[in-house]
């Protein structure tokens, strides 16, 4: 109940300082909701239909779970600026001596921004539905667990920026996360299905988390089911970079 | 009863001791000064304390509680203003005060009253809506303190509060300070600034590169190690300095110079030795026409104790 309590205050904290007003609220969802208009206007009629597990279905309804997901990735990257923030200012000794433990400070940060990324799905999933209708037409099943998806894809990325933020100064953590952006978007089925990729990329893109996480948010919207494989490896990635992140954050004053 | 006891505490990064063998006691309801130069373990101190750092060998008990054990229980009973301007740069007054509260343990609807009766106490209803960056460094430092006030911790961990700080706001802070502490709470307080020691603590610690090279009660360590200069006042002849050689041999003058008709002296444990000076100074025939004696500084038993250059 304590360790409940303690990410309830945290997450309130942080949902104080990432949503300063209900203006900055529109403006973080207004951001993805312009991608998928743009990729709608743009992409998909250029593209037409792309084959999905041997049937031919619209670049659109192909991409947009991919571009829920890219809402979990972008979740992560806001996680790790405001440690250095905190860090620079003296207020993160200040959070480290009061009594919350210190895990509940991760835990709190992850639970807004996966929050935060469901939400922005939730209003793009909305948009799409009256621009692709019969296209898509998922199950509500299908809704829930492609959002849980953006959900863990949300936290596992949250934490992973967080352990690159608490072993790395301000400069690498920018130069890093803007390196590793790129291959991780393009080294997934996010725009394109992997069997497009050259046979030596397709093996990269196999380790790569955010494939599962898409694999995972599009089978439950395109197909209405998902894979254990897929939710089992976000699982293990989003375990992994809490443990990561729960580490290098003890280290942060040290 | 003490509220912080360390025995042999130590911290060590890599190669260099920044905490080495720290032994000391706070007594309950004081005010206690960590002081020494830039790099001298204080604020390593503090954040051992206060259960950010762990100690790399020694002991501590912190109200009772022992702070590699019972880390989280300390960190319920204590709090801390740490160096600079430390605020959240995200959110405006009531809300750093807000959502400290918050963090503090308090909950949802005690965090909300307690900051509006603390931006009414320490006068911030202006600044309610502003945020860090629209605050000057003194108003920066008043929400610190007043959040951290507005906790229900027994300790206070203290860390250069007024750095930065004009005259004012720095009489404000003190007066907080000492204003907690007739409410029953002790302050640790870390400080260069001697003056401050001076206004408010009751015992210090000296800390020299990670050691403690002093440790006492203000009044003791001035007695002890603090200089009198006694200035007495001659009838100006020549050969004073000549006759005042008895003066030189005793082990408590520190200095002794003459400018006419002015004889000045720096005495150790003055209050043994002036009625000695004056014993010698008639036997030598030297007359006194007046006498100036200016009790020790404790920026001199700083000096005294860590050094010029440091």
């Amino acid at each position: 109940m304590f360790y409940i309590g303690s990410i309830v205050a945290v997450a309130a904290r942080e949902w104080a300082v990432t949503m300063k007003s209900w203006r900055m609220a529109l403006l973080a969802a207004a951001g993805p909701i312009l991608t998928f208009v743009l990729f709608a206007v743009a992409l998909a009629k250029t593209i037409g239909q792309v084959t999905y597990e041997g049937t031919e279905v619209a670049y659109l309804a192909f991409i947009l779970p991919g571009i829920l997901a890219m809402n979990g990735i972008a979740a992560g990257q806001h996680a790790g600026v405001p440690v250095y923030m905190d860090r620079m200012t003296g207020e993160l000794e200040a959070l480290f001596a009061l009594p919350r433990p210190r895990v509940c400070l991760i835990l709190g940060k992850a639970v807004i921004l996966s929050a935060r990324a469901v939400v922005q799905s939730g209003l793009i999933l909305l948009l799409a539905s009256f621009i692709l209708r019969s296209q898509l037409g998922p199950s509500a099943t299908g809704v829930v667990v492609a959002l849980v998806g953006v959900m863990l894809l949300g936290m596992g990325f949250t934490f992973a920026f967080i352990a690159l933020a608490s072993v790395t100064r301000q400069e690498a953590f920018n130069f890093v996360s803007n390196l590793i952006y790129a291959p991780i978007l393009f080294l997934s089925p996010l725009y394109y299905p992997l069997d497009r990729l050259p046979h030596v990329l397709q093996l990269v893109a196999r380790v790569n988390p955010l494939t599962y996480g898409v694999n995972l948010v599009r089978s439950s919207l395109l197909r209405g089911g998902t894979s254990l494989l897929d939710l089992g490896v976000v699982l293990a990635f989003v375990s992994v970079s809490f443990i990561l992140s729960s580490l290098g954050f003890k280290r942060l004053l040290k | 009863m003490n509220a912080i006891e360390t025995q042999g505490l130590s911290k060590q990064f890599g190669a260099t001791d920044a905490v080495n063998d720290l032994s000391i006691r706070v007594a309950s309801g004081t005010v206690f000064g960590l002081l020494g130069p830039n790099g001298a373990g204080k604020t390593t101190t503090i954040r051992m304390l206060s259960t950010v750092l762990k100690p790399t060998s020694g002991s501590a008990q912190v109200l009772g509680l022992d702070v590699s054990r019972a880390s989280l229980a300390v960190r319920r009973r204590v709090s801390v203003i740490p160096q600079g301007g430390c605020l959240s740069p995200s959110l405006d007054v009531a809300g750093n005060v807000k959502y400290y509260l918050l963090m503090a343990g308090l909950g949802w609807r005690s965090a909300c009253k307690r900051t509006e009766e603390c931006i009414e106490r320490f006068s911030l209803s202006p600044h309610r809506h502003k945020t860090p960056f629209q605050l000057s460094g003194g108003l920066r430092r008043m929400v610190q303190v007043a959040r951290v006030l507005a906790t229900e911790a027994a300790l206070l961990f203290v860390d250069e509060p007024t750095v930065g700080l004009d005259p004012a706001y720095r009489r404000d802070v003190w007066r907080n300070l000492l204003e907690s502490v007739e409410h029953k709470r002790t302050v640790l307080l870390s400080t260069q600034a001697m003056d401050e020691a001076e206004a408010l603590c009751s015992s210090v610690c000296l800390l020299k590169k990670g050691r403690a090279v002093a440790t006492g009660e203000m009044n003791a360590l001035l007695g002890s190690l603090g200089e009198t200069t006694v200035t007495i006042e001659t009838d100006g002849t020549a050969e004073i300095l000549e006759n005042a050689v008895p003066l030189r041999r005793m082990p408590e003058v520190e200095e002794l110079s003459y400018s006419a008709p002015f004889l000045t002296l720096r005495l150790q444990n003055s209050s043994a030795a002036l009625p000695e000076v004056l014993r010698v100074l008639h036997s030598c025939d030297i007359a006194v026409h007046g006498l100036t004696v200016r009790p020790p500084t404790f920026e001199q038993v700083y000096l005294s104790v860590v050094g010029e250059g440091e």
